[in-house]
C-alpha cells in the first residue's frame, strides 16, 4: 500500500500520513459535540479533504447512527408576541438562530433538520443549517 | 511468550505459529490469537506459520509485535465466541479495563500500534488505537491538536489560512 502524497506543506508524523488511519481516527470524534469536527477540519489540508468527503460522511453516519441532537426550538412568548429560538444541546456555543425578521412566528414541528414556522397568513420551511 | 510445543490440536493442545518480527525476533503464539490479523488469517489457515518455518513481519519491530501480541491473546477468547455474544458482563468489563490500560502508552508506541494494527487488519486494535487519539484531541483547538500530535509548526501560509477558518467558524470556539 502506497503512502498518500502529503499535501500539508509541514507534513504530519508518519502514522499519521495514511488518509485511511487519519479517516479512522476522524471518525471516532463523538457527534455530540460538532465542533471537535470543525477544530479538526482546520487542522491541515488534507484533513479538511477528508471530512468533507461523501464517503466519510456516510461511514460517520453508519457508524454513529443516529444524528446528533444538536439542540430543540423553544417558542417564546413575550408581550403577546411569540418568537422562535434555537436552544442548544452541546456545550459549544450554537451557529443556528432564526433570522430576527420572523418575529411574531411560532415553530410549529421539525423534520430532518428544517423547521416549519408559521404566523396567522404564511408558513415558512426555515433550514437552520444553511440559514434559508 | 510462552512456547509450548506446536501441535496441530492433538491433546487439546492448541495450534502454534511463529511470527518472525523486523528484527527477527521469533514469537510463537497461539494460531487463534495471530488469526485476529486478517493479513495473517489465511497464511494460518493454509498451515503456514507452524514447525519451523515462520511467518516474517518485515513491517513490525519486536517491540511493537510483542505490543500486538498481547492485544491478540487476551482477544482470542472473545474472538472465538464470535464477538462473545455469551460474554458475561464481567468479561466485557475485564476486556474494557484491559484495553484502558493497553493504550494508556507513550505516543511513539501508539503511532507504532497504528502502523501495525492497519498493516495486520486487526481490526479490534485498529478501532482502540483510533478511538485512543480520538479522545487526545478532542476539546483542543487546532494549533493544539497539531502540537499534541507532534506535526511541525504551521507555514505562515497554513497559519494565516487557519486563522481566516477560525474568524468564519467562530462559534466553535465560544
Amino acid at each position: 500500500m502506497a503512502l498518500s502524497r502529503p499535501r500539508c506543506p509541514s507534513p504530519p508524523p508518519p502514522a499519521l500520513m495514511l488518509d485511511e488511519l487519519v479517516e479512522g481516527i476522524l471518525l471516532r470524534l463523538h457527534p455530540d459535540e460538532p465542533a471537535y469536527l470543525v477544530h479538526a477540519a482546520l487542522v491541515c489540508k488534507s484533513w479538511r479533504r477528508i471530512l468533507s468527503d461523501a464517503g466519510f460522511r456516510r461511514r460517520y453516519i453508519d457508524l454513529h447512527r443516529s444524528p446528533p441532537l444538536l439542540g430543540y426550538i423553544h417558542n417564546i412568548y413575550q408581550s403577546r408576541t411569540c418568537s422562535p429560538r434555537f436552544v442548544s444541546s452541546s456545550a459549544t456555543a450554537s451557529p443556528f438562530s432564526p433570522p430576527t425578521t420572523i418575529n411574531s412566528w411560532g415553530a410549529l414541528d421539525c423534520r430532518h433538520g428544517r423547521v416549519l414556522i408559521h404566523n396567522k397568513l404564511r408558513l415558512v420551511v426555515w433550514d437552520p443549517v444553511t440559514d434559508d | 511468550m510462552a512456547a509450548p510445543e506446536s501441535g496441530d490440536g492433538n491433546n487439546g493442545a492448541a495450534r502454534m505459529v511463529t511470527l518472525i518480527s523486523s528484527d527477527n525476533t521469533r514469537f510463537e503464539v497461539e494460531a487463534a490469537a495471530a488469526s485476529l490479523s486478517q493479513t495473517l488469517q489465511l497464511t494460518i489457515l493454509d498451515g503456514g506459520g507452524g514447525g519451523g518455518d515462520g511467518i516474517p513481519l518485515p513491517n513490525v519491530d519486536s517491540a511493537t509485535l510483542s505490543k500486538v501480541l498481547e492485544y491478540c491473546i487476551k482477544h482470542a477468547p472473545a474472538a472465538a465466541n464470535g464477538g462473545a455474544p455469551n460474554a458475561t458482563a464481567v468479561d466485557r468489563a475485564e476486556l474494557e479495563r484491559f484495553d484502558n490500560e493497553f493504550v494508556n502508552i507513550d505516543q511513539s508506541v501508539l503511532y507504532s500500534l497504528i502502523m501495525a494494527a492497519h498493516n495486520l487488519e486487526i481490526e479490534g486494535l485498529q478501532s482502540l488505537v483510533a478511538k485512543k487519539v480520538a479522545d487526545m484531541i478532542k476539546g483542543k483547538s487546532p494549533m493544539e491538536i497539531r502540537r499534541t500530535l507532534g506535526f511541525p509548526d504551521p507555514t505562515p501560509e497554513e497559519q494565516a489560512e487557519m486563522n481566516a477558518h477560525m474568524l468564519e467558524y467562530g462559534w466553535a470556539y465560544e
